[in-house]
């Protein structure tokens, strides 16, 4: 039995101008044990697939389709007071923004207290005894639990909140750019931090990114997002080494090497698909060099390229080739030049 | 919280109460009227006029005047009324004890019940009870307190004839002691409409307040992460109401100056002997004393609960700084 496992979630929102389905058709499980990457840029559904996993969506948001299965449990239409049961205790929460994920006007320790109090009966020294270890384990001082937020750093209130995810000895915690709002260093820091710790304790970390470097350095296995669906599907090394999709070639690209000669970064030409009004085909089929009349037409099925390696292109076949030519800057810029072509053609009908 | 800060904010309140009766001093020695054609009845004698006029200080020039008020407020003495001839305190007294009275309940209700009703709306926004309890607040808002009032005796009063329309006590009543005024049925049922009539005007505002600023809250990612822990729901309404409360708190202050200015309006419409109308009739009297130590308990209230709403904010929230 997986720890998670996820299976065709479908989320909505309810706008005003009608339905957006921001993530579509998604599917993957978690072991025990096992570091999860989901990586995709703004929009991807990337945040709302982790949002949806937590049952967090905002009031306008809700599951539409499929299930979500944590250790055995079909929590998919728990309600709140169910969900207590699980929450935190089986699967806990490092949030976007360090900034405003604590409550400012309470202190520290309360606040990791009352992660605790509500699932224990302990006191509050015995609680503030574990949380003065779970600090010595993130690196902070003990002795701060009596503080406020605003008297932290943004690492320092990161390092309180990966401090907090583990206040429970959870076995799934969910962390949605935990480093977004930190500087390089820092960010450098706290990556560390988290890996050493679910190394350490054997956690499950589901962790949501748009920096694919992120991914590569720290996850085992690898989900890559475009306009609410999966796109790419592997363990990390073989993804990166390996990528099937023309859009997981193009992050690739956008992303600095750390290692290795210095290459000028080449950008993935355009912007998100409006999920209002979604690309026909594949999704990606406006801004991808390689597009054909077929990805137009035809939206591809994601299938198992290589064993364990799912991708969601029409030509995986061609893949050696994309690898090639995705590295020329010139054929990005030129995908972009089709799609306005496209545009101008498009125009008459109007 | 450091007693120097205290300390130095006390300060700041009695100069702020002395420029004001600064003011208020010379504003009336502008009014174009000699309080002495009151205090003095011109069939005297010039000697018997003068002697009047010393008696009463105001032979004096302007400001030695101003001086001895000012050395006599320090002590809290007000001088002589004008018109009654008798300490100020003395015929002030009872009326600002009728106003505490109306007026401490009508803004504590105010404030305990904008803070429910606020931040339940915020928290329920776009229910059916949010979405047409708010229009409630919004018409009160834009309402003036003595139209309110007069609708309030209008209809509890003249129809349902459920309260009395005037005054504290019934006609005739003569009171043995204070605690005998305030503590009976008689009381309460004339001072339940014009105590209402307040709340219910001075909620208003800080009801709507409290409401989109529970609405901001709302979206804050720690709530979030304090649902993610698994509290139940009264625990994350709770951390919301906490940091929404804030905005709110500072808008306290200013609430009471509403409610000072309103008892002017509420005691005329209402017919209670309160400070704003003994206000009111000084002023018409040329009363100067009376009508200065009014002004100032008016200032007083107004900048002591800022002074209160100061510290408090301070206790409510750790990231002001307490230099």
């Amino acid at each position: 039995m997986s720890l998670l496992d996820v299976r065709n979630l479908e989320v909505v929102y309810q706008l005003r101008k009608g339905l957006l389905k921001a993530v579509d058709n998604v599917s993957f499980t978690i072991e025990k044990g096992e570091y999860f990457g989901i990586v995709g840029e703004s929009g991807s559904g990337k945040s709302t697939l982790a949002r949806a996993i937590l049952r967090l969506l905002p009031k306008n948001g809700k599951i539409a389709n499929g299930q979500i299965i944590l250790n055995g449990k079909d929590i998919t239409q728990w309600s709140d007071r169910q969900l207590s049961t699980v929450r935190w205790r089986e699967m806990s929460f490092i949030p976007q923004s360090a900034m405003n994920a604590l409550d400012p006007v309470a202190r520290i320790g309360d606040q990791i207290l009352e992660s605790i109090q509500a699932h224990e009966n302990i006191t509050k020294e015995e609680g503030y005894r574990r949380a003065g270890e779970l600090f010595k384990m993130v690196g902070l001082d003990p002795n701060r639990l009596r503080d406020y937020p605003h008297q932290f750093s943004g690492g320092m209130r990161q390092r309180v909140l990966i401090a907090m995810s583990l206040s429970l000895n959870p076995d799934l915690i969910v962390a949605d750019e935990p480093t977004t709002a930190l500087d390089v260093i820092v960010k450098d820091q706290i990556l560390d931090r988290i890996d050493r710790i679910q190394k350490q304790l054997q956690k499950s970390l589901l962790l949501v990114t748009h920096d694919i470097s992120v991914v590569a350095e720290n996850c085992d296995k690898t989900i890559v997002m475009y306009g609410g669906k999966i796109v790419e599907y592997a363990a990390t090394g073989p993804l990166l080494r390996q990528a099937y999709h023309p859009y997981t070639l193009g992050l690739k690209n956008a992303f600095p090497r750390l290692r290795g000669p210095i290459q000028e970064l080449i950008s993935i030409p355009g912007s998100p698909p409006d999920l209002m009004n979604a690309p026909s085909g594949c999704r990606f089929h406006t801004r991808c060099p390689f597009a054909q009349e077929r990805c137009i037409e035809e939206e591809p099925i994601i299938t198992e390229v290589e064993p364990g390696h799912y991708s969601a292109c029409h030509f995986p076949e061609l893949a050696p080739e994309f690898r090639e030519r995705a590295a020329d800057g010139q054929l990005w810029k030129q995908a972009r030049i089709t799609k306005n072509r496209e545009l101008q053609v498009r125009k008459p009908s109007v | 919280m450091s007693r120097e800060y205290i300390l130095r904010r006390f300060i700041r309140m009695i100069f702020t109460l002395w420029v004001i009766m600064t003011i208020i001093f010379f504003m009336f020695r502008l009014i174009p009227a000699d309080p002495a054609s009151l205090l003095i009845d011109s069939s005297l004698t010039a000697e018997g006029q003068q002697q009047l006029r010393e008696f009463w200080g105001i032979d004096k020039p302007v400001f030695t005047q101003y001086l001895t008020y000012m050395g006599n407020l320090l002590k809290l003495d007000f001088g002589r009324s004008f018109f009654y001839r008798v300490p100020v305190m003395e015929v002030l007294g009872p009326f600002l004890r009728n106003s505490l009275v109306l007026m401490v309940p009508a803004v504590v209700l105010a404030i305990v019940a904008a803070i429910g009703i606020g931040s339940y709306m915020g928290w329920k926004r776009g229910s059916i009870i949010e979405r047409w309890g708010i229009m409630i607040p919004l018409v009160l808002h834009g309402v003036p307190l003595y139209w309110l009032g007069l609708v309030a005796l209008i209809i509890f009063s003249f129809w349902l004839r459920w309260f009395p329309s005037s005054g504290m006590r019934e006609l005739g009543y003569t009171a043995e002691t204070v605690w005998d005024i305030y503590f009976n049925i008689d009381f309460l049922r004339h001072l339940i409409l014009p105590m209402m009539t307040a709340a219910i005007y001075l909620a208003a505002s800080p009801i709507m307040l409290m409401r989109s600023s529970m609405i901001e809250v709302q979206n804050e990612e720690f709530l979030d992460v304090i649902r993610a822990k698994g509290v139940p729901e009264r625990v994350v309404v709770r951390h919301a109401m906490r940091n929404a409360l804030l905005p709110v708190v500072t808008y306290l202050a200013f609430l009471a100056t509403i409610a000072v200015a309103g008892s002017v309006l509420l005691e005329t419409v209402f017919s209670w002997p309160g400070i704003g109308r003994a206000l009111v009739e000084a002023v018409n009297s040329r009363d100067y004393p009376l009508a200065q130590a009014a002004f100032f308990m008016w200032s007083a209230s107004v900048v002591i609960m800022y002074f209160i709403v100061d510290i408090l904010y301070h206790k409510l929230d750790p990231r002001i700084s307490l230099k």
